[in-house]
């Protein structure tokens, strides 16, 4: 038993070295998983930011789209298509001794409101963020935040 | 012994030398990191800047334009600028094949652009083509090809055509997206609002940094517009002053209708008109709006300014009259009536009813001599609006000419032919402008061609303001009186006549002036007036060059009629006897708006 203990607790030079290289395995692997954590985020972000490039571009394309629509759907209502089109139908144009005037009681006549297509919104720019560790740490703390927001509204 | 020393020797000095290196690199990599020349410095972080990072301008909408109804005149389209990038294209001879018909190259011609430069490196970026067509821009980003860059380039479309183009303006300018602006017309006076804001973007080509290095400023759209010109007014106005042009035979001409009770313009014809997307020189020089930018000798239609004038400034009434010789000598010129016949002993009200020459400019010559010297005329020409621009909202306004006393041009006999509309130059909208103030009771509302400004959700309405009251109230009513009278003369061989509606009006036949004298064989032939006479809605100018007919009563005159006729019908005027039946049952046809 004594010789045992003593065997244990005698310094030995290879113990320290092995325990120099414990630690330091240690330090590798958790940096190693630290490294992998950020990786993954890292890939995770890149991937969200480049679908949300890709559907920037759509909505972009959508809008320049429903921009020619606009105009053309404006050309094709243009007053001589218009006209063309209300003459091959039969109609004309009426005259002063056609139309008649009748006064009703109360009635005011007023032109309709004028109310135009909004034009759509300028694209608003998402937070800034960099690739250093405070600013991936804010990201996830964004995140977090309006997970939390969306948690509260839907109570 | 002695092999294992000399090793151990040989193996200290390698190692020294290693570290002498390591130390000789740390120390410059030291140095370049912190104590670096500050310019090597820059430069390094420019081109680091420059890897990592491109600065991208975010263009705002441009703001549309509108006429009071909400019909589209000028919407937003895009071209596209097609580039690529040959050291991201994989397969060279595929991409050529697919796009060589589409940006307008041979396939061969393609494929070398898509080659190594001469040391051997793909280059970054290869423009492929400057312009293409929105379809073709989309039929390219659909083939979905690796490398290629598509910039969209904003530009315009005009979807009633010519119909509105001179009035509108177009948008054009160099290829690259910054350097397009409007031109002419609205789109030029408010190129600042239509524009928008655009921001300076710093973006990293590190997918996981969205925006860096971004300006202060915001993307602001730029401000949608509502004019005040009613399309199916402008395409009635249109379509009846093209053909009479072709009747008349005319070299061109102008319509301009008013709202003369808030100073707003309803429609601004010109002949001839241009194509808004077509950017050839040729095209673009008939860009300018004859109404605001061309002066022109107005001739018989500025006498209800004479007229105004003189009852203004009290120098002459109703009950005055002179001899009327025909023709008379006067500051070295001879001055004569259109028929160059004596009318006896014409009243007030008949010189302007049989458009006597010699009738206002003796009324020219009593009002500077009765009224206070000549100041006293050309201060209430200037009332009138005479030598100033309108402040209409429209590029390219000319001011006309008015010559006045201490100009080394000026002279006696150029004073009294202004007051028939001789030797002064206006505008046809100051023209009309000025004639407003007898239609609105004396006053002169600001002409304005912008009924309001859309803000995002912010509707702007532009409101009437008072421009000028160059006479009363009174003096305004006997003018109107007159130029009702004018209309409805029995004697008069002017071709035209007003059933339904008392119509208020002149009418003007102009010689033009060249550096020669006046040109014996052409006119400018126009009529003016305003409908219905007791309570104005409407004031219109038709102004005709050069037609066959010469007369303005002739020409001018029955165009005119034919305009108001259907103008009535289309702005839902009643008939002057529908109107009083209205009024006597109660209604208030008027308190609508037109």
């Amino acid at each position: 038993m004594s010789e045992w203990l003593q065997h244990t607790l005698s310094e030995q030079p290879w113990r320290n070295q092995r325990q120099l290289v414990t630690t330091m395995t240690l330090v590798v692997v958790v940096g190693i998983i630290i490294a992998a954590l950020y990786l993954i985020q890292t890939t995770v972000t890149t991937t969200t930011v480049r679908t949300l490039n890709d559907m920037n571009e759509r909505r972009a394309r959508l809008e320049r789209d429903n921009e020619r629509l606009r105009a053309e759907i404006a050309e094709l209502q243009s007053l001589p298509r218009v006209m063309t089109k209300a003459a091959e139908m039969g109609f004309r144009e009426a005259q002063t001794e056609e139309i008649q005037y009748i006064y009703v009681q109360g009635y005011r006549y007023n032109r309709p409101l004028f109310t135009p297509t909004p034009t759509p919104a300028p694209t608003s720019t998402g937070a800034v963020y960099d690739e250093t560790l405070s600013g991936w740490l804010r990201k996830q703390w964004d995140n977090f935040e309006k997970q939390f927001e969306t948690w509260r509204n839907e109570r | 012994m002695i092999h294992n020393e000399t090793l151990q020797r040989r193996l200290t000095l390698v190692g020294l030398g290693l570290i002498a290196i390591s130390a000789i690199l740390l120390v410059r990599l030291v140095s370049f990191q912190f104590r670096m020349d500050p310019q090597i410095r820059q430069t390094f972080a420019s081109q680091a800047e420059n890897r990592y990072n491109q600065t991208v301008e975010v263009m705002p909408n441009r703001g549309q334009i509108y006429d009071r109804n909400g019909h589209l005149l000028a919407a937003n389209s895009f071209e596209y600028r097609i580039g690529i990038s040959p050291n991201q294209v994989v397969d060279r001879q595929e991409v050529a094949a697919q796009l060589a018909p589409l940006v307008g190259m041979s396939e061969d011609q393609l494929y070398r652009r898509l080659l190594p430069d001469s040391n051997g490196v793909y280059p970054s970026y290869v423009l492929l083509a400057s312009v293409v067509s929105f379809e073709t821009g989309q039929a390219i980003a659909d083939l979905d090809i690796d490398g290629i860059i598509i910039e969209p380039l904003p530009t315009r479309i005009y979807p009633q055509g010519d119909l509105t183009a001179q009035i509108v303006g177009f948008f054009a300018g160099s290829e690259s997206a910054r350097n397009r602006r409007g031109y002419y017309g609205v789109e030029g006076f408010y190129e600042s609002l239509l524009a928008g804001q655009s921001k300076r973007v710093t973006r990293s080509t590190i997918p996981i940094v969205e925006e860096r290095g971004t300006s202060t400023l915001t993307v602001r759209d730029g401000i949608s517009l509502v004019l005040t010109i009613d399309r199916d007014l402008q395409y009635l106005a249109q379509d009846v002053l093209d053909r009479a042009v072709q009747t008349h035979g005319a070299t061109g001409g102008t319509i301009l209708v008013m709202n003369p009770r808030n100073g707003e313009i309803l429609a601004m014809a010109n002949n001839p008109t241009y194509r808004p997307e077509d950017f050839s020189p040729e095209n673009l020089q008939l860009a300018r709006n004859q109404a605001v930018a061309d002066s022109y000798e107005p001739g018989s239609v500025f006498k209800v300014v004479t007229m105004a004038m003189a009852l203004e400034l009290g120098t002459h009434d109703l009950s005055w009259t002179y001899y009327d010789p025909g023709c008379f000598e006067e500051a070295g010129v001879t001055i004569c009536n259109w028929d160059r016949r004596s009318h006896d002993n014409p009243t007030f009200a008949q010189v302007f009813i049989e458009s006597l020459n010699t009738g206002t400019a003796t009324i020219f010559k009593q009002m500077a001599e009765r009224g206070g010297g000549l100041d006293v005329v050309y201060n209430m020409l200037r009332e009138f609006g005479m030598g100033s621009t309108t402040g209409v909202d429209l590029e390219g306004e000319s001011a006309g000419i008015l010559i006045e006393p201490g100009n080394p041009a000026w002279n006696e006999a150029q004073f009294l032919n202004n007051s028939y509309g001789q030797g002064i130059s206006v505008t046809t909208l100051q023209m009309l402008t000025a004639m407003n103030a007898i239609a609105n009771d004396g006053l002169i509302m600001q002409p304005h061609i912008v009924k309001a400004r859309i803000d995002g959700d912010q509707i702007i309405e532009t409101q009437p303001s008072a421009s000028h009251r160059p006479i009363s109230e009174e003096t305004a009513h006997i003018a109107r009186d007159i130029m009702v009278q004018i209309v409805q003369d029995p004697a008069s061989l002017d071709d035209y006549s007003f059933k339904d509606y008392q119509v208020a009006g002149k009418t003007g036949t102009a010689q033009i002036p060249t550096p020669y004298g006046y040109d014996p064989s052409g006119s400018i032939a126009s009529f003016i007036g305003f409908l219905p006479a007791d309570d104005p809605v409407v004031s219109v100018l038709v102004k005709l060059d050069r037609p066959v007919g010469y007369w303005g009563s002739q020409t001018a005159a029955p165009v005119f009629q034919e305009l108001v006729e259907r103008l009535a019908v289309l702005m839902e005027i009643p008939p002057d006897n529908e109107r009083y039946n209205l009024v006597a049952q109660g209604g208030s046809p008027f308190s609508r708006e037109y």
